[in-house]
């Protein structure tokens, strides 16, 4: 059992027998009041955000989950489906859960997902990725003090805001939360 | 938070030099406007022998050592959590309306950003008026900070939000705000025969509403409230515009001058607002309470309150007391925390800047 005290952001509960992820926590302490620990919980089983509160000072269960690696192979209209590499064993995510990745995934690459009881419950998505670039205009050489920037399609099909010096086949440094531009890859 | 000492600080991160400059800056133009105003700047002391008790605080305790003929005196002493009672005692003596910048310190504050143990107060009281009256008097010295640090009024960025921060800012009565964004009319929790809010049925209208508020035994009224306010109504007040949320629920706010209900008629609601910018909380005011039986049995609660939390006693201020019962004028109080002003005028991702230590 954890302390609400040391509640947290991306922290895995239990709470009426549904595992829940936070996707933000805040403390609340009004002075003139109890306090409070506000959070963001994706309920992993539907995959609905709800806002709650919880006591400073109440218990909560907190989840053991298992990171492993796995391979992505394809979504459909309502799940993404990966494989564990050695098992062959294939795995569903709700695509609710899953989908703000999405568009920086690619179908055979491996990602690093988080199991609780043999149940993916979520990715471990990396705070930074590095896509090639498949579409984009012209490249503009020596262009690159300012701050102007151009329509680009990454090699899932996403499409992304880019510096003018950006060429097709470029690999760029992406913040997959913010959706932007973090710089050019020498991998 | 750096590793760097504040000052080494200061030398590498203009930045932070500059966010400390504008704290001095906002302190000048504080006094300037409160004296223009004709307040009275007092200072209250820092280590007290007795503090007003209040129970959802923690406070830091010392001992004070004094060296006598007949040998060492040692006595318990208390860091000030606010200059209220002070402030009120010189009100008693027969002082105006005044104004006090002080250092004030509550132990066990949350890492939030917004919190600091150490923190700067700004209290002021204006006699003879009440909160509508603060209400204006907090507009204007926002602005007045605004003039004062060249900032354009119409438009403080702070984080994603722009405010415009000219006045009239938005005033909004609790209950109004709970029935836009709950449906819940807290009125309707008022129980006349006991004459308080009643926990059972704000409990019924969460659980008809199936909000997701967990509701246990121990639950209480305060804490019902206290989640609703912050799942419903906090995310959605206007964020473009400095919010007066005001009439707070009398069990919130004892000492606050009461008021009627606009359905109930018993004292159910209290004179007090407090003034919400982007989601930060920036001052609390009443309409004061001045009378001395009021204020001894809001003392009883607390004190049995801090008992039942298991913290730490603490002698309660009775010399407070007894100003009260001396006799002080009608008269309204505004607390606001000067590093949140500082926080939004200087559109800082927190206060932490502001320690020192």
């Amino acid at each position: 059992m954890a302390q609400t005290d040391q509640l947290r952001k991306n922290m895995f509960i239990m709470y009426n027998n549904e595992p829940y992820f936070f996707t933000e926590a805040e403390f609340y302490s009004p002075g003139k009041g109890s306090a409070f620990t506000r959070v963001k919980m994706r309920n992993l089983n539907t995959g609905r955000i709800i806002p709650f509160t919880f006591k400073s000072g109440e218990k909560v269960e907190e989840l053991e989950v298992n990171f492993s690696t796995m391979q992505y192979l394809y979504s459909d209209d309502a799940n993404m489906i990966f494989m564990d590499g050695t098992t062959y064993d294939q795995f569903t995510l709700a695509k609710s859960i899953g989908e703000s990745f999405l568009p920086f995934m690619k179908e055979g690459s491996d990602y690093i997902v988080i199991m609780y009881n043999d149940i993916l419950i979520s990715i471990k998505f990396p705070p930074q990725v590095t896509l090639e670039i498949t579409e984009t205009g012209p490249a503009v050489r020596g262009n690159t003090a300012n701050n102007a920037m151009k329509d680009a399609i990454l090699e899932t099909g996403h499409k992304i805001l880019v510096p003018l010096f950006i060429d097709v086949g470029d690999k760029i440094k992406i913040d997959p939360v913010n959706n932007t531009y973090q710089g050019r890859s020498n991998e | 938070m750096s590793n760097l000492l504040f000052w080494e600080r200061f030398k590498t991160d203009p930045q932070a030099k500059a966010a400390y400059e504008l704290k001095l800056k906002i302190l000048s133009a504080i006094r300037e406007f409160f004296i223009a105003k004709g307040l009275l700047e007092v200072e209250a002391p820092i280590l007290q022998k007795a503090l007003i008790p209040e129970s959802y605080l923690e406070i830091f305790h010392t001992e004070e050592t004094r060296k006598t003929l007949e040998g060492t005196q040692v006595e318990k002493r208390y860091l000030l959590t606010s200059p209220e009672s002070f402030q009120k005692k010189l009100l008693a003596a027969g002082f105006g309306s005044n104004f006090a910048i002080t250092k004030s310190f509550r132990n066990a504050e949350p890492v939030s950003g917004k919190h600091l143990t150490e923190f700067s107060m700004l209290e002021w009281y204006e006699i003879g008026s009440n909160y509508e009256d603060v209400m204006k008097t907090t507009e204007e010295l926002f602005l007045f900070v605004a003039k004062k640090i060249k900032a354009d009024p119409t438009k403080v960025q702070f984080g994603k939000d722009t405010v415009n921060i000219s006045a009239p800012w938005k005033r909004l009565s609790m209950r109004d705000a709970f029935l836009k964004t709950t449906h819940i009319d807290l009125e309707d929790t008022w129980n006349t025969v006991t004459k308080q809010f009643s926990k059972g049925k704000l409990a019924e209208q969460i659980q008809k509403k199936d909000l997701p508020i967990n509701i246990t035994e121990e639950s209480t009224w305060e804490e019902l409230f206290n989640q609703l306010f912050l799942i419903y109504v906090e995310p959605n007040l206007d964020r473009e515009n400095p919010v007066i949320l005001y009439d707070f629920p009398s069990e919130l706010s004892p000492l606050a001058k009461a008021r009627r209900g606009i359905k109930i008629k018993d004292a159910l609601w209290a004179e007090r607002f407090e003034v919400m910018i982007a989601g930060l909380e920036l001052c609390d005011t009443y309409t004061e309470n001045i009378d001395a039986v009021k204020q001894v049995a809001a003392f009883k609660r607390e004190e049995q309150s801090i008992k039942e939390k298991g913290k730490m006693t603490y002698p309660s201020d009775e010399s407070f007391i007894k100003a009260l019962a001396a006799g002080i004028p009608e008269c309204s109080g505004n607390a606001l925390g000067i590093d949140r002003l500082v926080m939004f005028f200087g559109d800082l991702k927190d206060i932490d800047i502001f320690d020192f230590s």
